[in-house]
């Protein structure tokens, strides 16, 4: 479900189709934006989303269509990852069926790498052009 | 009224308001159409693969084989014939999931993701879509009119109406994994 | 007078793909006014005359919801019409916000196509 609520998303809005799984391993020579959405609602809990730089930069500029391709500034691209986070989870709980409704958080960036060096992710999915990875926490006091 | 045939990975653009440009057996390959009603100029893309960086050989010989190096020179062919970027009114078909020779269903619609790309980029909003599904597709362009028709294997033909509230979007692909 | 709109959307970045949607919706003379929140939108719709106002609803400060009350319960701006433009997709959340005023709804994610046809929907029922 949560793979089918990015592919919607990455589909719909960025005309990026999701190749498969991205295989680990890969050199990343710069950093990965991340981004976090807590959710409140049965259950809450928090979806993060981490980009990979060349991903970033293709999906902003397809979101964007700047008149050239380079010229995104990094707020544009940390805003555009947000914007993302905030419609996967979104199409992710409209997917839910719940009489409950949901209330997202701000999505907010995390220092790269930092909060989910730990954890695999729950997805990670091969856009071509740089992968994403996705995280899925529920609490633990839910039903 | 007289047809001029598009062939896979071809394009015609036409003054000619008598004429009608027409082409078959649309599988996963789209039709994109342009119409401008008032220099009543009117063009027709068949093209067959998304992107041209798989065979830049291939897109030198025939540039319409592919969305990315077919739709910018169908446009600027419709220009040339006096049409106007903001008048234009775009329509597509095709897309359908139908097996390649690998064996993948997928070409469809990476070939209208493709497409959606290009326009977006290039700042232009589809008046009307038929996409997806698994049958083919055969499409009409009145040149005079800029009437769009549509058949599919065993329905009649029928007229794709100038209305967003038609469109189908991505979503019609069930998900590709 | 150039048709004025009020894009609420606490991210930038959606507000610019809206505003590229409805400048390639033919919709030359447009005018548009930004706004993050509802509680900003408010101040721009006490002030300046706007045809229609699209909005997302969940936002800091004030949210959509409590936009859409605030425009309902006020007597000089209750016929302004807004559209919803959020990533709840619920049929639920849908017809609460109908039910509350708004004129429109949309779902994030939405093809540019889409957002068009609601607005011109809404917009045909409102000045036609």
């Amino acid at each position: 479900m949560l793979a089918d609520a990015a592919s919607e998303v990455l589909e719909t809005m960025f005309f990026t189709e999701v190749l498969g799984p991205a295989l680990g391993g890969e050199a990343e020579p710069e950093p990965r934006r991340d981004v976090r959405v807590a959710f409140a609602g049965t259950p809450s809990g928090a979806l993060t989303l981490s980009v990979s730089g060349p991903a970033a930069r293709t999906l902003a500029g397809n979101f964007l269509a700047p008149e050239q391709d380079d010229s995104l500034p990094p707020a544009q691209l940390d805003g555009v990852v947000c914007e993302l986070a905030n419609m996967i989870c979104g199409s992710l709980l409209s997917r839910v069926e719940t009489e409950c409704r949901f209330r997202l958080s701000i999505p907010e960036l995390a220092p790269a790498n930092a909060s989910h060096a730990f954890a695999p992710p729950c997805q990670s999915l091969d856009l071509g052009e740089g992968t994403i990875h996705l995280w899925l926490e529920l609490d633990s006091h839910a039903n | 009224m007289d047809s001029i045939v598009v062939g896979m990975a071809d394009c015609q653009v036409s003054s000619s308001r008598d004429q009608v440009l027409v082409t078959y057996a649309l599988g996963s390959c789209i039709a994109v159409t342009i119409h401008d009603p008032v220099a009543g100029v009117g063009g027709l893309l068949h093209y067959m693969l998304p992107e041209s960086a798989i065979s830049p050989a291939k897109a030198g010989e025939n540039p319409y084989m592919f969305a990315d190096t077919g739709i910018p020179l169908l446009f600027h062919r419709a220009y040339e014939c006096g049409a106007q970027k903001r008048r234009l009114v775009v329509r597509v078909a095709g897309g359908a999931q139908v097996m390649d020779r690998e064996g993948v269903f997928n070409i469809g619609k990476r070939n209208y993701l493709a497409l959606r790309k290009i326009l977006w980029k290039a700042g232009v909003l589809l008046q009307g879509e038929h996409v997806g599904g698994n049958l083919s597709r055969t499409v009409r362009l009145e040149v005079g009119s800029g009437r769009f028709w549509l058949r599919e294997p065993g329905s009649v033909e029928q007229e794709l109406p100038l209305s967003s509230h038609a469109l189908k979007g991505a979503q019609t692909w069930p998900s590709a994994s | 007078m150039a048709f004025r709109v009020l894009i609420v959307d606490d991210s930038s970045v959606m507000r610019a793909f809206i505003r590229r949607i409805i400048l390639l919706s033919g919709m030359d003379g447009a005018e548009f006014m930004e706004a993050s929140d509802g509680q900003e939108a408010l101040g721009v719709l006490r002030n300046e005359w706007v045809d229609v106002v699209l909005t997302d609803i969940n936002m800091p400060t004030m949210d959509g919801e409590q936009l859409v009350r605030s425009l309902a319960a006020d007597e000089l701006l209750k016929s302004v019409p807004v559209v919803i433009v959020s990533t709840d997709g619920t049929e639920s959340r849908m017809h609460q916000m109908l039910a509350l005023g708004a004129r429109g709804y949309v779902k994030k994610p939405f093809l540019p196509e889409t957002l068009r046809a609601e607005l011109e929907r809404v917009l045909g029922e409102t000045y036609a």
